[in-house]
C-alpha cells in the first residue's frame, strides 16, 4: 500500500538531505520509524503524508504517485484517505470534542457529514473512554484526552493509511496505552497500515517492524 | 463653515431649545385663519343699553346677549368662570368703556374681540370728585378718584357709542353694512329725539340747584346743564353710607345751597319720600337703565325719566 | 456552505467578549453619524416649523436671536420689557392682532407664560381636561408642565418669587389650576399659562384686598390635600386672588405702561404684514419687529455647520476604529495560526479556510449594522422625545 523507491529530498533552505532508497508496508502492517534527532523522521512522515513533494524518486501511497499529483489532490487524499495523528496539531478550542472529531467533514467540500459518520465519531469516543465527554469543549480535557481526541479525528473518516508523528508524545503510560490501542485496533479491524514516528520506546515495542530512517538511505 | 458671530454661544441654546421645541415630532403648527363663516354675528354685552343699540343695530343678523342677572347693577356684577367662558366665546364683546365694567381686568378675553363703545370720545370722560365721604370705618378715607361711568345718560354720546358698534358690525359682516346702517339711522333719530326732549324740558332752568342721592348723572349734567351735586347714598349700598350719613350729609348740602329735587335711580321708600318733604326736597325718579328694565326697553325708559324731569322742573 | 457559518459561528461565540466588544465598536461608529444626521435634521425641522408658524414678533431692541427664543422657545427672556402701549399700537393699526406675552416668571421651574385667549386658538392648543382661563389668577398648564409640577384642575401653583430679598417686588402668587392642555409636542408642553393680567400681579402692578397667607415654600407647588410645607427660614408670604377679594383687585396706574416681553403679530395675510413691517421700518420707535423664521435658519444653518464638522471628526474615528478592528483581526489569525495549519495539514483547501475566516468578519459586520439599522430605527421613531430628554 505504501511503497517508495530512490526518493530524495532536501529543504531549500538546505543542511539536511534525506534519502530513501527503498521503504514497502502492506496491508495490516504497523511500522515503527526510528532514528536520532534530526535524522529526517518527521520529514519522511512528511512526504508520506503527502505534505511534502520528493524532489526526486517515487512515493506511491494506495497505487497513488504522490510526487505526480496536484497540491490539492494531495490535500483530498489526505483527508480521505490517510489518518494523521501529528503531534503538534492542535484542536479547536472553540467546538466540543464531538465536533473536533468530526472537524475532518467540516473543513472540506469532499466529504459529507452524514448520520453515519456521527455514529461513528460516537462510537470511537466510546472506545477511547471518551464517550459520556463529547460536548466538552478541549479546555476542559487533560492532556492525554485531548490526544485521544486527535486519534479519533484521525480515525473518524475511515482512512485506508495512518500516519503517526510521535502521536504519544508527553504522555503517560495510562494514555500512551490508551492511543496506542486505539491505533493498533483500528489497524487490525480495517487492515490499514500504520507507520508512526516515535522515540518512545515502549510505543515501538509494540509494532511489528522497526525501521532506522538513517538506515533507509 | 460659516461661523456667525453671536451665534456660536448659542449653540448650546440651540440644541437644548431643539429639544424643547419638540415633543413627538410636533403635530403642525398651522396659525389659524379665520374662519369666515357667513351666519349670525355673536356679540356679549356688558350693559342693557349696548343690548338694546346692538339689537337696533343688528336686527336678525346679530344675535345679542347679556348675561347679567336682572335686579343686579351691572356696574357691581362679575361673571363667574362659566360665564365669561360665553364672553370669550363671542365674535365681539361690546363694552361701555369708561371703567363702567371694573370686571374686564378680572377675566381673560381676547383683546381683539373687544370693543370699547366710549373709546371715540376718551378725551371728554368725566372724572367723579370724591363725593362727601364720611369713613367712620377702621380704613379711614379711601380715595380712589373715581371715573364717571354712565356715559350714555348724554344722549349725544349714547349715539356715539351706537355708532361705534354699527362700525364693528360693519368690519365684521361688510355685506351687511347697509343693512346696519339704515337700522342705526333709525336708532340715531330716536335717541336724538329723547336728547331734543331733555334740552327742552331743562331749557332756561339751567341754574337751577339739584341734589342726587348717587353720583351717577355726571354726563347727563354736562349734557344738559344741569347743576347736580351728589351723595352717595344708596339703600342698597350700605357700606358707602349709611342712612344716618345721608341725612347729616343732606342737611350739610341744603344749608350750602337750598335745593328742591333730588335725582334717584328708583322710587325710594314712602318712609325717605316723607322725610325728604319734611326738607322740601322732592323725588326726581331718573333711572339710568343700566340694568334691563323690568319693563319696557331703554326708549321707553328715558321717555319716562324726561316725563319725571318735566314734571319737576313744571312745578317751579 | 452550513459548516462555514457554523465553524466561524462557534469560534465568535467562543470569543463573546472580543466579539462584542467589536461588535460594539463598529455599530457605534456607524451609528452616531447617522443619529447625529437625524437628530439634527429633526431639530431643525421642529425648530423651524414653530417659527414658521409665528408670522411675526415684535418686542424691546436687541438681539433678535434673544427675543425669538424667548418667545417662541419660552428662555428666560435676556432683553428688557417693552411697554403694553406697543401691542395697542399694532392692534391699532387694524391690520393685525397682537397677543402678548409676558414671560418673566416661573412656578416649580415651568416658565409662566403670560398672554391673552387668543394665543391658544393661534397656536392650536386645546384643552383636555378642566377648562380654558376665565378669571384673574387662574392658570392652565401645558401637559408636560403638568407632569412635572403634579398638578391637575384644581390644585394650586406657586409662582417663583424673584428672590429672598426682594424688598420692592412682588410676593408669589398662588394661582389656581384650572386646565391642562393637550400634548402638543411643542415648547407649550412645558409653560404655566395665565393672563398676562394675572403677571402684572405677579408682578406687583396689581394690588388688592387680600390676606397674606401662610408662608409657603418657594419649591412653586401647594396642591390640595398635601400635607404642611416647611417653614424655613427662606420662605415668604404669598398673595392669593380669590372669589372673595377678586373685585378688590385693580391696577395702579395705565395699561399702556405696563411691560410685556413680547407679542407675536399675527397679519390676516402676507399683504398685511409687509405693510406693518414697513410702518415700524419708518417709525420703529423704542421696539424691533422681526420675522421669526429668518432668525432660526441663521440658527439651524450654525447647527448644520457644526454638524458637518462632527461628523468629519466621527469620519475619522470611524476610520480609526475599522482599522483597529482589522488589527484585531489580523493579530487573532497570527494566534491561531497553529489550529490554522493542523487543518490545512489535515485536508482543508485554502479556500475553505479562508471562507471560515472571512465569514467570521462577514458575522461581526452584519451584527453591527444590524445593531446600527437598529438604534437609528429608534433614534428616527423616538428623535423628537430624546431632544425633549436631553433639554429637561
Amino acid at each position: 500500500m505504501i511503497a517508495v523507491r530512490e526518493a530524495e529530498f532536501a529543504y531549500p533552505e538546505g543542511g539536511f538531505h534525506l534519502r530513501v532508497r527503498e521503504l514497502a508496508v502492506g496491508e495490516k502492517e504497523s511500522v515503527a520509524i526510528t532514528g536520532s534527532s534530526g535524522s529526517g523522521k518527521t520529514t519522511l512522515i512528511n512526504l508520506l503524508a503527502g505534505l511534502l513533494v520528493p524532489d526526486s524518486g517515487n512515493i506511491n501511497v494506495l497505487g497513488l504517485d504522490l510526487a505526480g499529483l496536484a497540491a490539492e489532490d494531495r490535500q483530498d487524499l489526505r483527508i480521505l484517505k490517510l489518518g494523521l495523528v501529528f503531534q503538534e496539531f492542535e484542536l479547536l478550542e472553540y467546538i466540543d470534542v464531538l465536533d473536533n472529531i468530526l472537524l475532518p467533514y467540516r473543513i472540506t467540500p469532499v466529504l459529507t457529514l452524514e448520520a453515519t459518520a456521527r455514529e461513528r465519531a460516537m462510537s470511537l469516543a466510546r472506545e477511547v473512554g471518551l464517550g459520556d465527554k463529547l460536548q466538552r469543549l478541549p479546555g476542559q480535557l487533560s492532556q492525554g484526552e485531548r490526544q485521544r481526541v486527535a486519534v479519533c479525528r484521525a480515525l473518524v473518516t475511515r482512512p485506508a493509511v495512518i500516519f503517526g508523528d510521535e502521536p504519544t508524545g508527553n504522555l503517560d503510560a495510562r494514555n500512551r496505552d490508551h492511543v496506542a490501542d486505539a491505533l493498533f485496533s483500528y489497524s487490525e479491524q480495517t487492515g490499514a497500515p500504520l507507520v508512526v514516528v516515535s522515540h518512545d520506546p515502549e510505543l515501538v515495542s509494540r509494532f511489528a517492524r522497526r525501521v532506522d530512517v538513517a538506515e533507509l538511505a | 463653515m460659516n461661523w456667525k458671530s453671536g451665534s456660536v454661544r448659542n449653540l448650546h441654546s440651540i440644541l437644548i431649545l431643539a429639544g424643547l421645541a419638540t415633543g413627538c415630532g410636533g403635530p403642525s403648527e398651522e396659525p389659524r385663519e379665520a374662519t369666515g363663516m357667513k351666519t349670525e354675528l355673536n356679540v356679549y354685552v356688558a350693559s342693557y343699553p349696548l343690548q338694546y343699540f346692538a339689537e337696533r343695530i343688528g336686527g336678525e343678523r346679530v344675535d345679542v346677549r347679556f348675561p347679567a342677572p336682572a335686579g343686579v347693577y351691572p356696574a357691581d356684577w362679575s361673571p363667574d368662570a362659566e360665564t365669561v367662558a360665553g364672553y370669550q366665546s363671542a365674535d365681539l364683546i361690546l363694552l361701555n368703556g369708561a371703567e363702567y365694567e371694573k370686571w374686564v381686568s378680572k377675566v381673560s378675553l381676547s383683546q381683539s374681540k373687544l370693543v370699547d363703545t366710549s373709546a371715540g370720545f376718551a378725551d371728554r370722560i368725566l372724572h367723579v370728585e370724591n363725593a362727601v365721604t364720611h369713613s367712620h370705618g377702621p380704613e379711614g378715607e379711601h380715595s380712589h378718584g373715581e371715573t364717571a361711568s354712565l356715559t350714555w345718560l348724554d344722549m349725544t354720546l349714547a349715539v356715539q357709542q351706537a355708532r361705534a358698534i354699527r362700525d364693528a358690525f360693519a368690519k365684521a359682516r361688510a355685506e351687511s353694512e347697509d343693512y346696519f346702517q339704515g337700522r342705526f339711522e333709525s336708532l340715531e333719530h330716536d335717541i336724538m329725539d329723547i336728547d331734543t326732549a331733555l334740552t327742552e324740558r331743562v331749557a332756561g332752568k339751567t341754574d337751577r340747584r339739584l341734589l342726587a342721592a348717587y353720583p351717577l348723572y355726571p354726563y347727563l349734567a354736562r349734557r344738559y346743564q344741569l347743576d347736580i351735586d351728589s351723595l352717595r347714598y344708596d339703600p342698597m349700598r350700605p357700606a358707602d353710607m349709611t342712612a344716618n350719613d345721608f341725612w347729616h350729609d343732606l342737611e350739610h348740602a341744603l344749608e350750602e345751597h337750598k335745593a328742591h329735587w333730588m335725582f334717584w335711580e328708583r322710587e325710594p321708600s314712602a318712609e325717605t319720600a316723607e322725610k325728604l318733604k319734611g326738607y322740601g326736597v322732592g323725588i326726581v325718579v331718573f333711572d339710568p337703565c343700566g340694568g334691563r328694565p323690568s319693563a319696557g326697553d331703554f326708549l321707553t325708559v328715558m321717555k319716562g325719566n324726561v316725563e319725571n324731569l318735566g314734571k319737576a322742573f313744571a312745578q317751579d | 456552505m452550513k459548516d462555514v457559518f457554523y465553524l466561524a459561528w462557534r469560534y465568535l461565540r467562543y470569543n463573546r467578549i472580543k466579539t462584542a466588544v467589536l461588535v460594539a465598536s463598529i455599530s457605534l461608529i456607524l451609528f452616531l453619524p447617522a443619529a447625529m444626521q437625524m437628530l439634527v435634521r429633526e431639530a431643525a425641522r421642529v425648530l423651524t416649523a414653530r417659527a414658521d408658524a409665528t408670522p411675526l414678533l415684535v418686542g424691546a431692541r436687541g438681539s433678535g436671536v434673544d427675543l425669538t427664543l424667548a418667545a417662541l422657545y419660552f428662555r428666560e427672556p435676556s432683553l428688557p420689557p417693552m411697554l403694553y402701549r406697543e401691542v395697542e399700537r399694532i392692534q391699532k393699526t387694524g391690520i393685525a392682532a397682537a397677543i402678548p406675552l409676558n414671560l418673566r416668571y416661573t412656578a416649580g421651574g415651568q416658565r409662566i407664560v403670560g398672554t391673552t385667549p387668543e394665543y391658544f386658538d393661534f397656536r392650536g392648543l386645546r384643552i383636555e381636561s378642566g377648562r380654558g382661563l376665565a378669571l384673574l389668577g387662574e392658570c392652565v398648564l401645558g401637559s408636560r408642565a403638568a407632569e412635572t409640577l403634579g398638578a391637575g384642575p384644581g390644585d394650586d401653583v406657586l409662582s417663583t418669587p424673584a428672590g429672598a430679598f426682594d424688598v420692592g417686588g412682588s410676593f408669589p402668587l398662588k394661582m389656581k389650576v384650572v386646565g391642562v392642555l393637550a400634548p402638543a409636542g411643542t415648547p407649550d408642553d412645558g409653560a404655566v399659562f395665565a393672563d398676562v393680567k394675572t403677571t402684572w400681579v405677579i408682578a406687583g402692578i396689581a394690588h388688592g384686598h387680600t390676606d397674606v397667607t401662610a408662608p409657603s415654600a418657594s419649591s412653586g407647588v401647594l396642591s390640595r390635600g398635601e400635607g404642611n410645607v416647611v417653614a424655613n427660614a427662606s420662605v415668604l408670604p404669598y398673595t392669593e386672588i380669590t372669589p372673595e377679594n377678586i373685585d378688590s383687585f385693580h391696577f395702579h396706574g395705565d395699561r399702556d405702561g405696563f411691560p410685556v416681553d413680547a407679542a407675536i403679530v399675527v397679519p390676516p395675510d402676507r399683504k398685511s404684514g409687509i405693510v406693518l413691517r414697513g410702518r415700524y421700518e419708518e417709525d420703529p420707535g423704542d421696539v424691533q419687529i422681526l420675522v421669526p423664521r429668518t432668525v432660526v435658519d441663521e440658527l439651524v444653518d450654525t447647527m448644520f455647520s457644526v454638524r458637518d464638522a462632527v461628523f468629519l471628526v466621527t469620519v475619522g474615528l470611524g476610520v480609526a476604529t475599522l482599522a483597529t478592528a482589522a488589527l484585531v483581526f489580523a493579530l487573532s489569525i497570527r494566534l491561531r495560526r497553529r489550529e490554522i495549519e493542523t487543518m490545512r495539514k489535515i485536508g482543508a483547501p485554502r479556500a475553505r479556510l479562508a471562507a471560515v475566516l472571512a465569514t467570521e468578519v462577514l458575522l461581526v459586520l452584519l451584527a453591527s449594522f444590524a445593531i446600527a439599522a437598529g438604534l437609528t430605527a429608534i433614534v428616527s421613531r423616538f428623535g423628537g422625545v430624546m431632544l425633549g430628554m436631553v433639554a429637561e
